[in-house]
């Protein structure tokens, strides 16, 4: 039983890696951007959500659209800034201008923030809700409805890329960047929503990881890019759906160590990224391209 | 940097593109451990120094008006988490820095062999990093030639100081560690307590006064609620986890407590659904820990998620002050911990004579209403310091200032009486604070979402209870 419940919770807990990775791999896919900042950008939309709690008043489910609002628009305008230049020189330049952003996130937030922890939604009985499943195991609401999150993410993002327009565009741009140039598509403005998708969904993969523990400056760059890539890795580079399947494969193996023993935990999670990487290195679900 | 090596690892594996894409990713990818630590060795540089900003105090006023002749400067470093995840370990030290140089001899400078001496404190941000830690204080020692220095805020902090001052020869005095893993640390047995550190004496408390603490409020919910004398105990694999898993479980036994411990867990997990399990099947009634506090917040939730609520959870090192009780809310009612200073203890300010309760209002009138922290009780680092460099003739003599700290004796100072020389202390250099048992409650009136009540003053009856013991969960 304690075996299943480890499965269980690792399931759960890879919707939260899955959501921090599907912004990750999204921009790579389209742009070949390896975003640097993506952790630290978590962080950002954690605090934007708690600014949006403590201005307006609203409940705290209600800030999440208006941070991914928020985090959508921030990512189109850095998009069409600071990453377009530096993806102009080359995409060694674009990872030089993460990392750079990243530094600044971080200290900015800790000189307006300070390195307090911070928690979201703190006093919401729904944060400790839970139900039972069987007669040892019970499972919390809360990893439940973040991997519930994630799946509908990934829908909506499966279906905006294969339906509608700009999801046509934006593959077009990803598989052949100059055809798509030639027959007119505005890459830039592409890039950008791509962008704005990208942000908005490590926006609420931040809430996500501030509703589930405590979030503080340094968080971004220390934990929260790690298991984006881990998962990203596993998952197969550009796959939307591997993604899902990486951050679960992650956390099952994290749990499933941890059952072993709790301190294997980490080093369980980094193995199963070493020997995909060694393997597998296109990852579990090896596509050219999301589609 | 382990992040970074995984950072760097992760482009790699790009060939689902094109065999030229995986060369100029792999390329892009050795780039980026190569760039990515450069950087960061560059900001970490600028950060440091950035952090160290020194903030002397105007002394002449003093050295005219005695009438003595000028000695010159002593410089003091002090180390402590400022930013970082152990932040609010250091909330409340730049207060307490100000606090010391608006009065007293901190102004008015030091009065040694008839030459006053003007002092000059610089503070240095360790960014909760225990290398930055060790950097910083080789940094002071060596580049700023401090005269002394001060370590706060958690083994993290305090034991890469530590090594540093004992290996280069530099006073130190430290403050909030518990004293087995600060001797451990320095080559001690705290079995065999005979090493007698040469430059490092430090004030606290120890893992045993914490067992000490929590045994009699596991006594009495266990009277109100019946008692299996099971304690569910979760220590991580760092230097207090291992401390504690080495001093709880026998002290508890000695008064017959079982604990259910954990195996070592590794600091920064996301998920403890195998402890959890382990400690629900084990029915203990009792809690403890002594995580990280990010950590706490995950794994506190993912216990009232899965449904382990013991009947009180007594936790060290976290809750310890009020940010960190205010961004759990409502989860930590009425989880205890324990507190080594409080507003109600009786003692006094050495150099200006104000008592605990009147540094408490000065800190809340001067943070804007925040509520006292109990790390107020760095205030008696600067006592000691004065104590010491005004017993000796050479204030730049760092053996003669190192060994005078060994015989500080002050009967009344803000985080309790100090005295190096006595016999009842565990180990030479080791003054014991000893802690009452708080809880966090929500109080009727107050103007705090929680406040930190005292409930059981077992091992310091001097501070006052001020509130009842209650059971976390029923």
């Amino acid at each position: 039983m304690a075996w299943v419940n480890a499965i269980i919770q690792g399931i759960l807990t890879g919707g939260l890696y899955a959501l921090f990775a599907c912004g990750l791999s999204l921009l790579f896919g389209i742009m070949k951007v390896v975003n640097l900042a993506h952790g630290d950008l978590a962080i950002v939309g954690a605090y934007i959500a708690t600014g949006v709690i403590a201005v307006t008043h609203v409940p705290f489910l209600w800030s999440i659209p208006i941070m991914v609002v928020l985090m959508a628009a921030l990512g189109y305008a850095l998009q069409r800034s600071v990453i377009q230049a530096a993806l102009n020189k080359g995409e060694l330049a674009t990872l030089i201008v993460t990392f750079g952003l990243s530094i600044v996130i971080e200290n900015g937030l800790q000189r307006f923030f300070s390195a307090n922890s911070r928690s979201i939604g703190t006093g919401s009985s729904l944060l400790s809700a839970s139900f039972s499943a069987g007669s040892q195991i019970q499972i919390g609401w809360l990893p439940v409805g973040i991997l519930g999150i994630a799946i509908l993410v990934l829908l909506a993002l499966q279906y905006f890329l294969s339906a509608s327009r700009y999801g046509r565009m934006i593959r077009a741009v990803a598989d052949d960047r100059d055809a798509a140039l030639l027959s007119g598509i505005n890459a830039r403005h592409v890039f950008g929503i791509a962008a704005a998708i990208s942000f908005g969904t490590v926006g609420l993969a931040g809430v996500a990881y501030g509703m589930s523990g405590q979030f503080s400056p340094t968080d971004g760059n220390s934990t929260i890019l790690l298991w984006a890539f881990a998962a990203v890795v596993i998952g197969g580079l550009g796959s939307l759906w591997g993604t899902l399947l990486g951050g679960i494969v992650l956390g099952v193996a994290q749990q499933v160590g941890g059952q072993i023993n709790i301190s294997y935990e980490a080093l369980a999670g980094y193995i199963i990224f070493l020997v995909v990487l060694v393997f597998r290195p296109q990852g579990l679900t090896a596509r050219r391209t999301q589609s | 940097m382990t992040d970074q090596t995984a950072q760097s690892g992760a482009p790699t594996p790009t060939s689902n593109f094109s065999r030229r894409g995986l060369l100029r990713a792999a390329g892009i990818g050795a780039a980026a451990v190569g760039g990515a630590s450069l950087l960061d060795a560059c900001s970490s540089g600028l950060k440091g120094a950035s952090s160290s900003t020194s903030s002397s105090s105007p002394a002449s006023g003093g050295a005219s008006s005695s009438g003595s002749a000028s000695g010159g400067e002593i410089t003091i470093g002090w180390i402590h988490p400022l930013t970082g995840g152990l932040a609010g370990f250091g909330a409340p030290d730049n207060w307490v820095l100000q606090q010391v140089q608006q009065a007293g001899p901190y102004k008015t400078g030091f009065k040694i062999g008839g030459k006053t001496y003007t002092v000059n404190i610089k503070s240095y941000d360790s960014q909760s990093s225990v290398t930055h830690a060790g950097t910083l204080a080789k940094q002071a020692i060596q580049g700023d030639n401090v005269d002394m220095l001060f370590a706060s805020s958690t083994p993290e902090t305090v034991n890469a100081v530590a090594s540093q001052a004992e290996a280069l020869g530099t006073p130190l005095v430290c403050s909030n560690v518990p004293w087995e893993s600060w001797y451990v640390n320095l080559g001690g047995n705290p079995e065999k307590p005979t090493l007698k550190p040469k430059y490092t004496v430090m004030y606290f408390l120890g893992a045993e006064h914490l067992v000490e603490a929590f045994i009699p409020m596991w006594d009495r919910i266990g009277k109100q609620l019946g008692n299996n004398h099971k304690v569910a105990a979760a220590f991580p694999n760092d230097s207090d986890g291992k401390a504690f898993s080495a001093v709880f479980p026998l002290i508890a036994k000695s008064k017959g407590y079982s604990i259910e411990l954990s195996a070592a867990y590794t600091d920064g997990l996301q998920n403890y659904s195998s402890m959890i399990g382990q400690f629900k099947s084990s029915g203990a009634d009792f809690f403890t820990n002594v995580p990280l506090p990010p950590d706490f917040a995950v794994m506190w939730k993912q216990s009232v998620q899965q449904g382990f609520k013991p009947k009180l959870a007594t936790v060290a090192k976290v809750l310890l002050f009020p940010d960190d009780a205010y961004a759990l809310g409502n989860l930590v009612e009425n989880v205890a911990t324990d507190a080594w200073w409080s507003p109600s203890l009786p003692w006094h300010s050495s150099f200006t004579g104000q008592s605990c309760q009147e540094l408490a209002t000065a800190y809340t009138d001067a943070s804007g209403g925040k509520q006292p922290n109990q790390n107020i009780s760095n205030y008696t680092l600067f006592e000691i310091a004065y104590k010491a460099f005004t017993s000796v003739n050479n204030p730049h003599d760092k053996a003669e200032v190192a060994a005078a700290l060994h015989n500080v004796v002050i009967p009344d100072a803000v985080a309790g009486p100090m005295d190096f020389t006595s016999s009842k202390s565990p180990a030479p250099g080791v003054v014991i604070t000893p802690p009452v048992g708080i809880q966090w409650q929500k109080v009727k009136g107050s103007k705090y979402p929680l406040d930190a009540v005292v409930v059981d003053n077992t091992l310091n009856p001097n501070a006052k209870i001020t509130g009842d013991l209650l059971p976390t969960f029923k």
